[in-house]
């Protein structure tokens, strides 16, 4: 199954056809466009700009936005946003007056920006002047006056007697005024006489005195305070009922969303009809498309001109062409896993499908725990069926509902039940039944589960070897691909021969037969693997020194033990968790049963959570490194159409 | 109560103690990282959360490890079993491969996930890439897990 091939076309028709061909490439979401060079028009910014507004005022609405309460907020999840008639849509674009309304919006959070800086303002001026709060006069009052000169301020506290004793021995008519102090400065009001105060200045200076900077001097500060206080308190109604009014705008709400998808598609098309070169009179647009759709799209235009024309281009060898991928319905939520990766090249195999099975597979190996597999899936599934999630938002939640059932099965398989130790903590009949399904209980026989787990590997990597030769064959190269793959599935395979032979699972007298394929297939690797250089010696060494690839699928293999090691992790957590709970019933009287339940119910919880999260990653991480690597290299870019996607309304027709 | 139980004790406590200081260290390298993408973006909370627990596995392997060292030599809800000196010892080296490796995986799968916090930041839609190079870390500590559960599993206390 390989990619969807996609097409490259050039659609040309007449400007005066231009915009209605690009509402319906809009609408039909099915043509990724290209950028001619020749003609980039720098527009729009109209619109952008008024976008950017819209997006503005929809952040500002949800700040003031009234709580709506859960059941109501499951309906609007349920209705995927707002939904309206064609109709409504209209009306809405041509009469809403969304500008007008930005503009109101924006000077309601200028005036709450304002008042907010005025608090902000007056509460540092309460703050400066709280340690003035003893001072009785104005200090503004301070200064010069005809015989005097007064000030305030401050000097370091351990050098105040200091400078005390200094200021009586010189200057004895002075008057100093303790006012206050804080853990560095003692605070004086100096009055001096006039003839005294150069002499005075200069002993100042000697102090590092500082004049204090007293906002409101000509306010008692105390007065100043308590008027300060009033201001504060009057701005933050100000502000409650700025506040109200702006919750007045949330009623605004819908139909802004409503202009916010509109304008972002407007901004869309506008894009691509900037990206067409123009004629005088026509225009043409080159754009990526599935084969499949070209007749579709030629039927829809058709239906209003028939002057255009759509040409398949030539594609060449290095453009890379976008993929899209495109699978059956059971494979289809799997994609998201492969675009964890990143797409395939055009060339290469979709491997979605291949990855399905051991994905799931290995998902359920790291969880092993048949109760947990049953809540994922419930779980799951009622999240699509309660929020009505849409096809192509719930692939990971449908990835979630198959790697449950898995788990469930491998669970059961494996004996994992909630970490619950069947043949002691069950009563007999459940834990009977219950083992008699079990095939193997991980904890007491890793080893063997630890080899199912290589096996799985092994399987893995020969499937991946065995789809990259069948993609050889079927692109006409079959030489390279039995030689280059084939090769390596007989060695890989005639290892295996011989190991089984070794530790005894196949009869030891096939060991020397056993022997000898493995030798016949290292001269095959020798031989073949060099084939491509154009020296003897050259072949030769290039064959022997890719038998170090040995090493290499040696490790994948091994890889495959985390099965082991996150699977006896779940189920060991999920035994201490129980174990826990068991505890607490012998430890604490009366209300033991009760706190037990709790540390059940969070410890599971917890122990699920995590565990899904680790078996989705490294169930992941097995196709991307172990499994890809075989068959493909990835790098593709995504198709990525041009569509209608709304981000909050949902138009539907009637 | 015996050395060798004192010594499979030890083993205990070092698989709990480093590969939690593992996972510590890690997430909160990680954690740092994702506040930064939290205080421009809060509605990224979810995904930087994900990416932040992520090294926070190494302390549970770790804490595996003990208890099962613990059932091991009885003092999970019962009576300790005595054993000798050598599988005392045995019991504390067993535990060294989940407690070692966590140490390291856990603080350096942490600046892994801490990097990818710029991937969440900027391209918040190939947040997979990001929790997947974070997890090829994390596959030293499962293999050290493993380790330590079969040579726990292995050694013979009777």
């Amino acid at each position: 199954m390989a990619v969807n091939p996609v097409s490259k076309i050039n659609l040309i028709s007449l400007n005066r056809h231009k915009d209605q061909i690009i509402d319906l490439l809009h609408k039909a979401g099915v043509v990724q466009i290209l950028e001619s060079e020749e003609s980039r028009e720098a527009s729009s910014s109209d619109v952008e700009y008024n976008l950017a507004q819209v997006n503005f005022a929809l952040k500002f609405l949800k700040k003031y936005e009234a709580k709506l309460p859960l059941k109501k907020k499951i309906q609007q999840i349920q209705e995927g946003g707002i939904t309206i008639t064609e109709k409504q849509y209209q009306e809405i674009i041509d009469e809403f007056d969304y500008k007008g309304i930005i503009e109101e919006i924006s000077d309601l959070e200028a005036e709450v920006n304002q008042q907010t800086n005025n608090i902000t303002k007056y509460q540092s001026d309460i703050e400066a002047l709280t340690m003035w709060k003893g001072l009785d006069f104005n200090p503004a009052e301070l200064g010069e006056t005809e015989y005097t000169n007064s000030i305030i301020g401050g000097l370091d506290k351990d050098k105040f007697e200091e400078f005390l004793g200094k200021i009586k021995k010189i200057e004895k008519s002075s008057e100093i005024i303790k006012i206050t102090e804080d853990d560095k400065k003692q605070y004086l009001v100096i009055v001096t006489e006039k003839q005294a105060w150069p002499k005075m200045k200069s002993i100042l200076s000697d102090y590092s005195w500082e004049d204090a900077n007293i906002p409101h001097p000509d306010q008692k500060p105390a007065d100043a305070i308590s008027e300060l206080e009033k201001n504060v308190i009057k701005a933050e109604k100000e502000i409650e009922s700025t506040k109200k009014k702006i919750q007045k705008y949330a009623k605004h709400d819908k139909n802004m969303k409503v202009i916010f998808d509109y304008l972002s598609w407007q901004l869309e098309k506008n894009e691509a009809g900037n990206s067409t070169s123009r004629t005088e009179d026509t225009f043409a647009l080159m754009a990526w498309m599935e084969k499949d759709h070209i007749e579709l799209i030629k039927k829809e235009i058709e239906k209003f001109t028939k002057q255009y024309t759509i040409d398949e281009l030539p594609i060449k060898e290095d453009e890379n062409v976008p993929v899209p991928l495109k699978n059956k319905k059971l494979f289809y939520p799997f994609e998201m896993v492969t675009g964890i990766y990143g797409m395939p090249l055009s060339k290469e195999p979709d491997p979605t499908p291949y990855l399905t099975g051991f994905f799931l597979i290995f998902f359920g190996m790291c969880l092993t725990d048949a109760g947990y597999g049953a809540i994922l899936a419930l779980t799951s599934f009622l999240a699509i069926k309660i929020f009505k999630i849409p096809p192509e938002k719930s692939k990971l939640f449908k990835v979630l509902i198959w790697g449950g059932l898995f788990t469930f099965v491998i669970g059961a398989l494996f004996g994992g039940w909630f970490g619950i130790i069947l043949d002691q903590q069950l009563p007999a009949w459940l834990g009977n039944f219950l083992m008699s399904i079990r095939i193997i209980d991980p904890i007491a026989n890793p080893i063997t589960v630890l080899i199912i787990t290589l096996i799985m590997g092994i399987i893995q990597i020969l499937f991946g070897i065995g789809i990259a030769m069948f993609h050889e064959i079927k692109a006409g190269r079959a030489k390279d691909g039995i030689l280059d793959h084939g090769s390596w599935m007989f060695f890989i395979i005639a290892v295996m021969f011989w190991i089984t032979t070794m530790v005894g699972v196949l009869p030891e007298s096939l060991g020397k037969i056993a022997l000898y394929i493995v030798y016949a297939g290292i001269a095959i690797l020798i031989l073949t693997q060099g084939r491509k250089e154009k020296n003897i010696i050259m072949k030769l060494l290039k064959g022997i020194g890719s038998l170090y690839g040995l090493v290499g699928y040696f490790s994948d293999v091994l890889s495959y033990s985390r099965l082991l090691a996150l699977g006896l992790a779940t189920g060991i957590i999920a035994m201490v968790v129980n174990l826990i709970a068991l505890l607490v019933v012998d430890m604490v009287p009366y209300v033991g049963w009760f706190i037990a339940i709790f540390i059940f119910i969070g410890g599971h919880l917890f122990n699920m959570v995590i565990n899904v999260l680790g078996a989705f990653i490294h169930s992941s991480r097995l196709q991307f490194v172990e499994f890809f690597g075989k068959f493909m290299e990835g790098g593709g870019s995504r198709f990525k159409p041009l569509r209608k996607e709304a981000k909050f309304i949902n138009i539907v027709s009637k | 109560m015996g050395i060798g139980l004192a010594l499979a004790v030890v083993g205990a406590a070092l698989a709990v103690g480093m590969a939690g200081t593992g996972s510590a260290i890690g997430m909160g390298l990680a954690g740092q990282a994702g506040s930064g993408v939290v205080s421009e973006d809060p509605e990224k909370f979810g995904k930087v959360l994900l990416l932040d627990a992520l090294p926070g596995t190494q302390g549970i392997y770790g804490f595996l490890g003990a208890v099962l060292v613990l059932q091991k030599i009885g003092l999970l809800g019962g009576d300790a079993v005595e054993i000798s000196t050598g599988v005392g010892l045995a019991l504390l080296f067993a535990c060294l491969p989940i407690a070692i490796a966590g140490l390291s995986s856990g603080i350096y799968q942490g600046k892994v996930s801490a990097a990818g916090m710029g991937v969440l930041a900027k391209k918040p839609e190939e947040m997979g890439k990001a929790i997947i190079l974070s997890a090829m870390v994390e596959t030293y500590a499962v293999i050290g897990l493993l380790a330590t559960i079969l040579l726990v599993n292995g050694i013979n206390v009777e």
